[in-house]
């Protein structure tokens, strides 16, 4: 049963993704490709999370207040979405549908196969770390305490402050979220809801790169393949590998397979037209969603730009690049300061009840 | 990777011992090769610019300071290796004209992939586990004894090693009276002339939970006094009963390997 309830909630993630992606391409006149709209809205979705749980993070709210205010976003964003784009919903999953029916054959069941093997795989891993028991204590002790960050995910003790190596990011919140609203304890979601999305969002974004790549669905379905071959013979200490099939629902998992192909994804799309509008809000999303995915991105993320936008520039000479660059690493660059700041001893005390 | 001392390190304990940095390579120059004129310099100075701003020693030294050494590893991350293997790979096979000829170039690249491939799919790994939670069975009937006799909502509670690791992953209402750091750094039998003062307490509540010494009954009383420890989970095989009935402690319940003692005096 509580399996058959992750599953569910993992489809309306993918629904919320496409919702999302298709509601803001819209409101910003942007043009995706199909197969870019649900990571385009991933992103979105993140992005609009952290920017309500952010506040009350460092407000140290209760949690159920977060619960109701993504509630509400959600329902505004639905509402608004089937009001202003459902006939382009219907589009999307018709052209998906349709997308699927144009690459059937065996290669596209093996790699289906492939990807619902590596997400088995995934689910009965009994890997448990510290860094598990820190996540997952994360998720549960918000639920139970009704706070965010005020107690200590590990050891459940109560914390003199908060600690910004994790309350920047809003990604174990999010979980939180759905283990209110399921009832499903953390562990379960982390694992069979998270963990699986960051294998699937991962595959989808090989295959979008491959659809960038070459002309056709069956290159691109092929590269996907090779890529997941290759995940199950890179066990070694610390590969993007590692974090796909052992611990894929930690927020790393999700910096190493989602939030830097993706970005990487963008950097190939402004490869080939670095003047397209689209690209280069593709690129600042990933940038501005890579925190609240993750507080590994901190760094890694704008290196990744930086070093990006000055090759580009120093190839093409043309400054608008390093501009429009500039303002992608700007978010991280601020976090970049708040991290610094409470490194450098500026700390938030935790407020007692 | 506790140690990190300089890159190429990294690389190599990233690396392990598959090929895919030598195929990379050589995937790099079948990229260099093939592009065009701006193609080509925008490899050029990315691989330049990778190498002066992220892959050298100072990079590391300076990312260590600003973040910690021991995630240095990250910054490999954003090199993208399996996903260029699997461009080359797929244009490999997939310009052959003939189905016999695809075939064999993937037999060929898989062949390639296995020798130099350290495999996640081993009989270990492939085991189904016990229960959905993924956790030992003997650790939940733990949780759940504590959870039918605590008086308080959040009981501290002082674990051996394994129990620790799993148990608020399937009840977080308990809380550890033995940190993180604590077993990380002081979990051996050993005496206490290298602990430092403020690690002695929870190091003795270590050697009992987690190692069965009974030498030390004066400290050990100390730090489950100062802990406000509820209850305290050891191994069977230690007996430690009658030791932690002279501090306050009576058993509550036994499971196949541990036994669950609760503070009977105030």
């Amino acid at each position: 049963m509580q399996l058959a309830v992750c599953f569910a909630v993992l489809l309306l993630l993918g629904i919320e993704f496409s919702v999302f992606g298709v509601l803001s391409a819209r409101l910003f006149r942007l043009k995706f490709r199909i197969y870019e709209t649900g990571i385009f809205g991933f992103f979105v979705y993140f992005g609009l999370f952290q920017i309500a749980a952010l506040p009350l993070i460092l407000l140290q709210r209760p949690f159920h207040e977060l619960v109701v205010l993504w509630l509400v976003v959600l329902a505004v964003v639905n509402i608004l979405a089937l009001v202003i784009t459902g006939r382009e919903l219907g589009k999307l999953l018709r052209a998906i549908a349709a997308g699927f029916w144009r690459g059937r054959g065996i290669l596209l069941a093996a790699v289906i196969l492939l990807l619902a093997f590596c997400c088995w795989f995934h689910g009965i891993q009994q890997y448990v770390g510290w860094d598990t028991t820190y996540y997952i204590g994360t998720v549960d002790t918000t639920v139970l305490t009704d706070s965010m960050y005020v107690y200590n995910g590990g050891s459940g003790g109560i914390e003199k402050t908060l600690d910004f190596r994790y309350a920047l990011s809003s990604f174990y919140m999010h979980s939180a979220f759905l283990c209110r609203l399921t009832g499903i304890g953390g562990l379960l979601v982390q694992k069979y809801v998270l963990g699986t999305l960051c294998i699937l969002m991962h595959g989808w974004i090989m295959f979008a790169i491959g659809r960038r790549a070459f002309p056709g669905v069956k290159k691109a379905l092929f590269m996907v393949g090779l890529v997941f071959v290759m995940h199950l013979g890179f066990h070694t200490g610390f590969s993007t590998s590692d974090f796909l099939l052992i611990r894929a629902y930690e927020a790393k998992g999700f910096c190493a397979n989602v939030v830097i192909p993706a970005l990487f994804y963008a950097i190939f799309c402004l490869w080939q037209d670095a003047k397209k509008r689209e690209h280069w809000f593709l690129a600042f999303l990933v940038c501005f969603s890579s925190i609240p995915l993750s507080m590994s991105s901190l760094v890694i993320v704008p290196a990744m730009m930086v070093v990006y936008a000055l090759a580009e520039w120093l190839t093409v000479r043309k400054w608008q690049i390093l501009w429009r660059a500039f303002w992608c690493v700007l978010p991280n660059g601020i976090y970049f300061i708040l991290y610094f700041m409470y490194t450098a001893g500026f700390r938030i005390a935790v407020m007692q009840s | 990777m506790n140690v990190v001392e300089n890159v190429a390190q990294v690389f190599q304990t990233y690396m392990g011992t598959t090929m895919f940095l030598s195929i990379f390579w050589v995937c790099i120059i079948y990229v260099f090769c093939h592009g065009n004129g701006n193609g080509r310099k925008r490899l050029l100075f990315l691989l330049m610019l990778g190498i002066l701003f992220l892959f050298n020693d100072l990079s590391l030294r300076v990312m260590g300071k600003l973040t910690d050494i021991s995630t240095y590893y990250r910054f490999l991350w954003a090199i993208p290796i399996l996903p260029l293997i699997a461009w080359a790979g797929t244009k490999t096979v997939m310009e052959r004209r003939k189905f016999w000829e695809r075939a064999v170039v993937v037999v060929l690249l898989l062949a390639l992939f296995r020798g130099g491939m350290s495999s996640f799919l081993t009989k270990d790994s492939l085991r189904m586990p016990a229960n959905l939670y993924n956790l030992s069975e003997d650790v939940m009937r733990v949780c759940d004894i504590i959870e039918q006799d605590k008086q308080k909502e959040q009981p501290v509670v002082a674990f051996d090693l394994e129990c620790q690791m799993m148990a608020r992953l399937y009840n977080p209402s308990l809380v550890w009276g033995i940190s993180r750091r604590a077993y990380q750094e002081h979990d051996n039998a050993e005496g206490y002339e290298d602990v430092k003062k403020s690690w002695r307490a929870q190091k003795s509540m270590i050697r009992a939970v987690n190692h069965g010494m009974k030498d030390d009954a004066e400290r050990l009383s100390r730090a489950l006094e100062r802990k406000q420890v509820d209850y305290i989970v050891t191994l069977n095989v230690y007996e430690m009963g009658d030791y932690l009935a002279g501090m306050g402690y009576g058993l509550v319940d036994s499971t196949g390997n541990r036994s669950i003692y609760a503070r009977t005096e105030e």
